[in-house]
């Protein structure tokens, strides 16, 4: 969990999450947390609804201060910094316009603030319009706008400081589809044309992998990885990701043998073929099976014997998605190209894959962390609570 | 049919909301002295009214003690409004609930409670004292009025302001009070408004020196209303509508904004 794959060698860290730890009273809510964001890279936040991902948006923006451990920004550290103080700006959840002033205003309130020339702030508001597509709205209020106008005013106010780091909060959830897909475009050249770092939290798992220069996937508080969006799909760490990112078939095993780089396993449903990764004997793992690479046959083949009966074949447009269940009820899902053959509805047959498409994930890590959280948290966070009421008390 | 039907009902209602006002602002002009027949027209008792010097300073100290009290009421209340949005403390049901008891205690009974802490703490009964029991009861109006527009303020605006360079002070004075200035503005309308012409209170609170202009009219009905006092409630009435008018205008501008 701690390693994490620098993308190219020579760029450098811009934010730095070491061993971070918060609280709100005695609900710990980002556990542990390491995390290092570099210059100039897209990485998204991923993670179910409550995982705290807007907590550690607001810790690194400085709007909430972290129970322990520290946040480096370009090396330095920030805990006393007011949120004014450091070079990061924020695109909020619900875009937080300014209700009682024109788009213009909106815009050019941060460098209001920073006392820049009136002629100066005229041409960059102008060249933020250019650049988010708005001209000619300066005179509007926020209330006469779309979800998406408003979208690119949040987004126009937040670049014009030339931060080093936009943190962008699920900024497309309020959207539809269409304009979700057209924006999601747009935020991406954007990136790349002003190259800064962009910290983008969403729960949508394609919007993050279509996106993304890496994933950091949260869950519950803690962050299970963080890789590239290839390296997610295809190597998912934890069992929750499994399943998170994508659709997947996971399998509960028990390891019999190893032998030749081919793991021996067996579960409720009969048993099954698994990559070797030095698995002690009766070590329960998951192996994690997409749809499109699950295969079928009438007859049981060598080394499997996952029988089950097709229910279902739905029509999703591009591809069919077969349902199988299994002899002890567990559902298997199987997708196919429209134009090639899927699973006949009512046939009996068996299920296997190729070892390669068989993603092997060790459940020692989760439950280590079941038990850490059982054990030392409970005096850690009566410490922390003193420390959060303080913090409370003059937001 | 039906709209000539709802004309005539609303002409019906807006006769009787105006029909005294009218008759206040006509007597005003009659040159009788008597209000049961208009003789001629006049503008005597607006000069009478000039002269008339005990008016007048009823007059002045009504407007002195309704502006003090809306200023202190609109400081107090609006502070408590933001408070009471901002923090969760222990008690807040209750001040919560507590606020609404100026509101529908019969006023006799506040002015009695009012005149007995003045007397207890050793204050002189004059404008000074007339001032606190006008604020009293004006600041739950001033809460009310600023807490309805800070419903649907979202915080993330003033973090959002934060987020790009404003301090604390900035984020008060450019974002939170604008955005809420409606309500500020309608509560101290509200606050003077009652101020002005508010009696039973005033009754019980003030000294000799300090008699407000419903009180002077009170002392004056006795000995029959002379003109002259018609002529000043004219004038009362016309700086009243001006002031709802501002406040109408104020909120029909934000309103707009909004939507
Ligand atoms: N100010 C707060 N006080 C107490 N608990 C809080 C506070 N803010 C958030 N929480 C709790 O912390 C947890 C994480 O919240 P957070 O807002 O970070 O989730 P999220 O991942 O952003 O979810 P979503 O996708 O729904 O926005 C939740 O259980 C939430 O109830
Ligand atoms: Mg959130």
């Amino acid at each position: 969990m701690e390693k994490e794959p620098e993308p190219g060698g020579e760029k450098r860290p811009i934010v730095e999450i070491k061993n971070v730890n918060k609280f709100y009273g005695g609900n710990h809510v980002v556990k542990n947390l390491n995390l290092t964001i570099y210059e100039k890279e897209f990485l998204s936040i991923l993670g179910p609804s409550g995982c705290g991902k807007t907590t550690l948006l607001r810790l690194i923006a400085g709007f909430e201060h972290h129970t322990s451990g520290e946040i480096l920004i370009e090396g330095e550290r920030l805990d006393n910094k007011e949120p004014f103080e450091r070079n990061i700006n924020t695109v909020f959840q619900n875009y937080a316009l300014f209700p009682h002033m024109s788009v213009y205003d909106n815009i050019a309130y941060g460098l209001k603030m920073k006392k820049v020339p009136k002629t100066q702030i005229k041409v960059r508001v102008k060249q933020a319009l250019i650049m988010v597509r708005l001209e000619g709205f300066e005179k509007r209020y926020p209330a006469q706008l779309s979800g998406g106008q408003k979208q690119r005013v949040a987004i126009a106010r937040a670049i014009i400081n030339n931060p080093k780091v936009l943190i962008l909060d699920e900024p497309l959830s309020a959207l539809d589809m269409k304009l979700r897909k057209q924006m999601q475009i747009e935020l991406k050249s954007l990136q790349k044309k002003l190259g800064i770092t962009f910290v983008y939290v969403t729960h949508d798992q394609e919007e993050a992998l279509a996106m993304s220069d890496r994933i950091a996937v949260m869950n519950n508080g803690v962050l299970d990885q963080c890789a590239k969006p290839e390296e997610i799909y295809a190597h998912p760490e934890t069992k929750f990701i499994a399943d998170f990112i994508g659709e997947t078939n996971l399998f509960e095993a028990v390891v019999e043998t190893e032998e030749k780089g081919v793991a021996y396993l067996y579960c409720e449903a009969g048993d099954l073929l698994g990559k070797s990764e030095n698995f002690d004997p009766n070590e329960i793992i998951y192996v994690s099976v997409r749809p499109e690479k699950i295969l079928w046959s009438e007859k049981p083949v060598e080394g499997f014997s996952l029988g089950g009966i097709v229910k279902e074949s739905i029509y999703l447009g591009n591809i069919v998605k077969t349902i199988i269940t299994l002899t002890n009820g567990q559902v298997v899902k199987v997708n196919r190209p429209v134009d090639s053959p899927s699973p006949q509805v009512g046939s009996i047959l068996y299920i296997y894959w190729e070892l390669k498409d068989a993603v092997m994930i060790y459940t020692t890590a989760q439950d280590v962390f079941k038990q850490l959280e059982s054990v030392d948290l409970s005096s850690f966070a009566q410490n922390s609570n003193q420390n959060a009421g303080k913090e409370s008390a003059n937001v | 049919m039906k709209k000539l039907s709802s004309r005539i009902f609303s002409g019906i209602v807006f006769a009787f909301l105006y029909a005294p006002i009218a008759i206040v602002i006509i007597f005003s002009f009659n040159s009788s002295r008597r209000n049961i027949v208009f003789e001629n027209f006049t503008f005597h008792w607006y000069k009478e009214m000039i002269g008339n010097d005990a008016l007048l300073e009823s007059f002045a100290n009504t407007v002195i003690v309704a502006s003090f009290s809306t200023l202190l009421a609109v400081i107090i209340g609006t502070l408590a409004a933001v408070a009471m949005f901002r923090y969760k403390f222990k008690g807040k049901g209750v001040i919560d609930a507590l606020l609404y008891i100026p509101v529908v205690i019969p006023e006799v009974v506040l002015g009695i409670s009012l005149l007995s802490i003045f007397a207890i703490s050793n204050i002189p009964l004059g404008r000074i004292s007339l001032i606190i029991a006008h604020t009293t009861f004006s600041i739950p109006f001033v809460v009310f009025t600023v807490r309805a527009r800070l419903s649907g303020y979202d915080r993330a605006i003033e973090e959002a302001a934060m987020d790009l360079g404003a301090n604390r002070f900035q984020v008060l004075t450019g974002i939170t009070i604008p955005i809420i200035l409606p309500g500020i503005i309608s509560g101290a309308a509200l606050a003077f408004t009652l101020s002005i012409d508010d009696f039973i209170i005033s009754f019980f609170t003030t000294g000799v020196s300090s008699i407000t202009f419903p009180l002077k009219i009170m002392e004056s009905v006795r000995s029959g209303i002379r003109p002259d006092v018609y002529a000043l409630s004219s004038i009362i009435m016309l700086i009243t509508f001006i002031i709802v008018i501002i406040s109408q205008a104020g909120s029909y501008r934000s309103s707009k904004k909004k939507k």
